[in-house]
């Protein structure tokens, strides 16, 4: 009679410790966050509860002007969604054919995803550089002079100029997830499509990329997500400059939160992007949601 | 259904083709499939058979276009193939995975072909429900093929395979994934569908039973080559060799030597005594030979052409199994319908006696 009980204490018994983790290392800072972003708190001392101040404040301000880093995580998200993605698919589509030098590809396009974006920040940084760097030599060496810019310090192109490494980088991530779905479809399903008449690129559109859908989903998932988070790769290049040009939620709040000492405001921020990162997931699941 | 017989079987012409591989593990080149020739009539159904590695799906997939020979030709219909790529032949197949497409409901999969070839919606419709009630699936068409059992599967990939119409229906063991007692079920389905529609059908087993219930024609295989064909009676009762007696149903092989030709066949010395054996080819006498004896051919009593010891005496309801020695020479006897006859138990002699039409020399 009691075997059940035990049975169950057993099981609760062996979760706990991976539920502590969870809740200390996830859970516990979320609820903080929420906490301190009702907050009015330098750091230091005690934190004042303001209410809903701080969230009146982030969406009003023009001082912080959150709207502006809004717009330009969203941009970044839609390219990723309408450029990164397309193109890792059809490099995934490309090379899921049996490519002479496969593996080699698939190491190539995958490196920038484990080299640190500090060194590719730095690395692009020399390649923007306006006096030596490549792009600039590039174009007036071919006569186009008047194309040369400065491309992270004018306020006009340094976003364009920054979405380009953040876009370049995550290609063979997204590349990878692809290919081991496609590499994990049947080989039959492409050759029965194929006996039905199809064309390689109507296996490609009709048979392969439905067949990915729950792949597709998740990368979709990590390229909004990861882009409303951005933040490495623009800290490096320009630290949301110049004048706030390429500023995202995250080195928004890092500056609210180190550089201004106004930890309830950059908690603010934080939960904004969490609710944001969690519907936006939410969505993208409706989107994608399968006739069961 | 006599309105859904096929436009027109083809034949299929394999005109010595082969096919090489390189051995991952030592680098050396090998026929998968070495210099088969062989010549499958309209509206027949003939089938592949072999262990494993014998070639016999390369030899499939070279048909359907997926793998193309390096030495002979392939013709359909008279016309040569080697050169079109798999949508361009009039062929269609049923997998052994069934390789239906999970995002589509049981209509789409069947109509997809059709779609493709641009076939009037109407006509899709109509030519998709003759099928899916050919196939004992109407009241069906919009479930996905996740909510089918696995014979309901095979049902709808036969079917999306039938509608195309195509001049050859190919099978690469498309009932491997499916019960004991349904795999029955389904291969009667299938050969009941092929009489009906009067296609050319060419299907992949290594199941012998399967292939000898519903094939016309049995071609064997083995390490690439063809070990025997012919109908499944000639491969059962006039085996070529050791390997296809061995392969095709349980056998007994006893070693001896051609004493004397007789006038309908010959006499063989076997250690145990002199039997006789009927064959069609003269032997020389003093050569070694192997009577081949089906163990349902063998019957065991106080009286007979050979001595034995039974070794082992086992009921098992519709008959009784026997493994005698006779002489050296292990034996297995199936006798059919035990009951009012005398049972040897282990242990005893007896003496075993065929019918020398039943037994075959190699």
């Amino acid at each position: 009679m009691h075997r059940p009980f035990s049975y169950k204490l057993n099981i609760f018994l062996f979760l706990l410790p991976a539920l502590i983790l969870f809740v200390g290392i996830l859970i516990a800072p979320i609820a903080m966050s929420a906490y301190y972003s009702l907050t009015e708190w330098n750091g230091l001392g005690i934190p004042k509860f303001i209410g809903l101040q701080n969230y009146v404040e982030l969406f009003t301000s023009k001082s912080i002007n959150i709207m502006r880093a809004l717009k330009n995580a969203m941009l970044l998200a839609v390219l990723s969604v309408c450029i990164q993605l397309p193109f890792a698919l059809l490099l995934a589509l490309k090379l899921s054919r049996h490519v002479k030098g496969e593996r080699w590809y698939l190491a190539i396009y995958f490196m920038p995803v484990l080299i640190s974006s500090v060194v590719i920040g730095q690395l692009w940084i020399k390649i923007y550089n306006p006096e030596y760097g490549a792009l600039n030599m590039f174009l007036r060496s071919v006569g186009l002079d008047s194309w040369t810019r400065i491309w992270l310090g004018d306020k006009n192109v340094a976003f364009g100029a920054c979405l380009v490494p953040i876009l370049w980088q995550y290609v063979g991530y997204h590349m990878l997830l692809m290919y081991a779905g496609i590499k994990g479809m049947p080989a039959d399903l492409n050759e029965a499509a194929m006996l039905d008449g199809c064309t390689p690129a109507q296996v490609s559109w009709y048979i392969t990329i439905p067949y990915i859908r729950p792949i597709l989903r998740v990368s979709v998932i990590f390229a909004v997500t990861g882009s409303l988070k951005s933040f490495d790769m623009i800290y490096v290049l320009t630290n949301g400059g110049p004048n706030h040009a390429t500023e995202l939620p995250s080195t928004l709040m890092i500056n609210l939160l180190f550089l201004r000492n106004r930890y309830g405001m950059g908690s603010t921020i934080a939960v904004m992007l969490i609710v944001l990162c969690f519907v936006f997931a939410m969505l993208i699941n409706l989107a994608f949601k399968e006739e069961k | 259904m006599a309105d859904m017989k096929v436009k027109q079987p083809k034949g299929v012409k394999l005109d010595h083709i082969s096919k090489i591989y390189k051995d991952p593990k030592t680098g050396k080149d090998f026929y998968a499939v070495h210099d088969v020739a062989l010549d499958i009539a309209p509206g027949s159904f003939v089938t592949l058979l072999g262990p494993s590695g014998c070639g016999k799906t390369t030899t499939l997939r070279m048909i359907a276009g997926f793998e193309s020979p390096d030495e002979g030709e392939i013709y359909l219909g008279g016309e040569p193939i080697n050169a079109l790529t798999p949508n361009k032949r009039d062929t269609a197949m049923v997998f052994q995975s069934y390789a239906l497409f999970p995002h589509y409901n049981v209509f789409d999969n069947v109509a997809y072909g059709l779609k493709l070839r641009k076939v009037p919606k109407n006509e899709i419709r109509d030519r998709v429900e003759k099928i899916l009630g050919l196939v004992e699936l109407s009241g069906m068409e919009q479930r996905m093929t996740n909510q089918l059992s696995g014979g309901q599967q095979q049902r709808v990939a036969l079917a999306r395979a039938l509608v195309v119409e195509p001049g050859v229906l190919l099978f690469d063991e498309p009932l491997s994934n499916l019960d004991a007692k349904l795999r029955v079920q389904m291969r009667t389905e299938i050969r009941r569908i092929q009489q009906a529609l009067g296609i050319t059908a060419v299907y992949v087993t290594h199941d012998q039973s399967e292939a000898m219930a519903i094939s016309d024609q049995i071609i064997l295989m083995k390490q690439g080559v063809i070990a025997q064909m012919g109908s499944p009676m000639e491969i059962y009762y006039k085996p070529n060799s050791e390997f296809v007696a061995d392969f095709i149903g349980e056998c007994n092989f006893l070693h001896g030597k051609v004493s004397e030709n007789a006038e309908k066949g010959a006499i063989v010395s076997l250690p145990a005594g002199k039997v006789a054996v009927r064959t069609e080819k003269k032997r020389n006498p003093g050569e070694a030979c192997e009577i081949v004896l089906r163990p349902e051919a063998i019957t065991i009593g106080d009286e007979g052409m050979l001595p034995c010891r039974v070794e082992l005496s086992c009921f098992m309801g519709s008959y009784q199994n026997y493994h005698v020695r006779v002489g050296e020479e292990l034996v297995k006897i199936t006798d059919n319908c035990p009951l009012n006859k005398k049972i040897f138990q282990t242990g005893e002699q007896a003496y075993i006696s065929f019918d020398p039409e039943c037994a075959h020399l190699l």
